[in-house]
């Protein structure tokens, strides 16, 4: 055993020994205080989860805006049947239904419908590329939120809260399973369309909240530089920046050998060499150009209405390919005078844009990630904020509904079919009601992750992803 | 002036999807039932740390709270189901009392999502919006 020679040393010595013991290393989420090497506690090293995990990664389809599924997957006969006539009390009763605008008549789908695959599941003429997948899919038709404003239900569907400040799903995730790519960000946001950010909401909905600010969303832009400030600057090249950082290494490290305890320095000369890695690392994996030109067609890349949203699909599925964790990518079209799902008017116009924006690219996400074998190892997620109303707003337009709506999974240990469903006219969950909190459970269970023993301390509480809520979708597992 | 119910947060949120306006609960002790807010979230925290002591000091909070809302349900026969779904809350918080005394705290993490389940289903039915 070697002499302790002074104070200091006595005291960081029994500091590190008693942290050590105290800290189970490799346990979700705790590992990252405890995965030290020398003295440094990455993390972003990687964890074991709580039990075997199904999938590896998520690619998180976000239709921010609110899309009727009325008009895409929930096909109510009731409905058209009621067409035109005022929504009968016996179902509005009990909600608040005015929430940006008035009640109008009921509305019927003015879209054509068809049963596809050996699951039967409904699909309207607006997605016929995702209708091809059907049987890969299960349908969560008895999906239900809080809230009426798509700022607040955004962050209740991301972060489990009704006001900003907790954790989103992603920084969870990243927290309890670490990195599986040390030259990536292990929770990477694709936000498309002129809004950009998160269908108007910001980067509130990918943030760590109250975890460690390293577990947050890394938002990449369109092009070939997706992480901004990463280029090395034009007149600086390879070696000499290899050098330069080697330097810095050199004396951040003999700074760093006065002070053993303080895993900052440490921390802060590694993110250096990060950020060198992912120079290279992160323009390669959205690096299109290395990918057929077959791949990039069905994804619809090169067409104008799906150019963008093809580009961010592919580069999930480049990212996931990479072990990236979590994929958020979110909808949105360059399309004049529509900048997301939300249409209180002209829902046709906005939808038929929307629609043809994302049903190719995520048709093509799913026979690829097939054909590569990655849709057993990959959970991909399509849902929204909420739905929209059988009542008609504006003449031609649809509400928001908290109250029931379709949200759909594909991926690795998910049986496909339909659970749960709507009323007769699609208002309110009526059957295998879905919460978004049961949404969360289902996707970190199938992580390996337990949502109730990932916990976090913050003032005082242990904090859970989905608060003291949840349930795992056990019905709609393998 | 009548009280608010809950924290702020929670009625922004169920403010949209309920509505009970048509029964007085001008009466209702609304410190209790924040109280028992409080309560619940740190009953889950404390079940999550396998604290058996603060846990049993929540779970009486709780305990207190329900069977005083079952009693005021009781006199109020135009929200039929409240009290039923107090006695209900009352039964899974046992389980839970019974679940953390026995050291089973995975047990008493599933009975605190059914108590707090019982909750919501009574927000929803009755909680008027702000």
């Amino acid at each position: 055993m070697n002499r302790i020679t002074s104070r200091r040393d006595l005291l960081i010595g029994a500091g590190l020994g008693a942290g050590g013991l105290a800290l189970s290393a490799l346990a979700p989420g705790r590992a990252f205080a405890s995965q030290a090497t020398d003295n440094f506690i990455d993390p972003l090293a990687p964890k074991q989860p709580h039990f075997p995990a199904k999938v590896k990664s998520v690619i998180w389809l976000h239709m921010a805006g609110a899309p009727s599924t009325l008009d895409l997957f929930d096909y109510k006969p009731q409905l058209i049947k009621l067409h035109g006539q005022p929504l009968p009390e016996s179902f509005s009763k009990g909600l608040k239904t005015a929430t940006d605008g008035g009640v109008g008549a009921l509305t019927a789908t003015k879209r054509t419908w068809n049963q596809y695959g050996e699951t039967g599941a409904w699909v309207s003429d607006l997605l016929p590329n995702i209708a091809k997948h059907v049987d890969n899919i299960s349908f969560l038709k008895g999906c239900k939120t809080e809230g009426s404003t798509h700022v607040i239900s955004s962050l209740k569907l991301h972060t489990s809260a009704l006001t900003p400040g907790r954790p989103s799903l992603g920084a969870w995730i990243t927290y309890g399973l670490g990195s599986a790519n040390p030259d990536l960000p292990a929770f990477v946001v694709l936000p498309t369309g002129k809004g950009g950010a998160g269908g108007g909401n910001g980067q509130v909905i990918w943030s760590a909240g109250f975890l460690p600010a390293t577990f947050q969303g890394t938002s990449f832009r369109q092009g070939d530089s997706p992480i901004l400030f990463l280029d090395r600057p034009e007149r600086v090249v390879q070696t000499e920046q290899r050098a330069t950082l080697d330097l810095l290494k050199q004396l951040n490290e003999k700074h760093a050998s006065r002070y053993p305890a303080d895993t900052e320095l440490e921390a802060r000369t590694r993110s250096y060499d990060l950020a060198y890695r992912m120079q290279v690392a992160a323009p390669e994996a959205v690096d299109l150009k290395q990918e057929t030109a077959a791949t990039r067609a069905m994804y619809g890349i090169g067409e104008k209405p799906t150019d963008e949203y093809g580009t961010a699909v592919l580069r999930a599925r480049r990212l996931v390919e990479r072990g990236v964790r979590f994929v958020h990518v979110i909808s949105g079209t360059q399309e004049e005078g529509i900048q997301s799902w939300d249409a209180h008017q002209e829902i046709e116009k906005n939808h038929a844009v929307m629609a043809k924006t994302v049903d190719k690219p995520i048709g093509a996400l799913l026979r690829d990630l097939k054909a590569r074998g990655l849709l057993d190892s990959t959970l991909v997620v399509w849902t929204s904020e909420f739905g929209r109303t059988p009542y008609g707003q504006t003449g031609d337009g649809r509400d928001h509904n908290p109250w029931g709506y379709t949200s759909w999974i594909a991926g690795g240990g998910i049986k496909p079919g339909t659970y749960g469903a709507t009323d007769e006219i699609g208002l309110r969950a009526q059957e295998g009601v879905v919460d978004t909190y049961d949404l969360q459970a289902t996707v970190l269970n199938q992580l390996g992750l337990d949502f109730q023993k990932l916990t976090f301390q913050h003032q005082g509480r242990t904090e859970k992803a989905t608060t003291v809520f949840g349930d795992v979708i056990k019905p709609i597992l393998t | 002036m009548r009280r608010k119910w809950v924290a702020a947060g929670v009625l922004m949120a169920l403010a949209a999807s309920v509505m009970a306006a048509d029964i007085d609960f001008s009466d209702f002790d609304d410190d209790l039932m924040n109280s028992m807010d409080d309560a619940i979230k740190e009953l889950d925290s404390n079940v999550g740390g396998q604290d058996a002591k603060a846990s049993l000091a929540n779970v009486e909070v709780i305990r207190d709270g329900l069977t005083w809302a079952e009693k005021y349900f009781s006199a109020k026969p135009e929200a039929p189901r409240g009290a039923g779904l107090a006695r209900e809350g009352q039964e899974h918080l046992a389980v839970v009392a019974k679940s953390i005394e026995a050291g089973d705290f995975d047990a008493a993490s599933n009975g605190v999502r059914a108590v707090v389940k019982t909750c919501k289903t009574c927000h929803e039915a009755y909680k008027p919006p702000e």
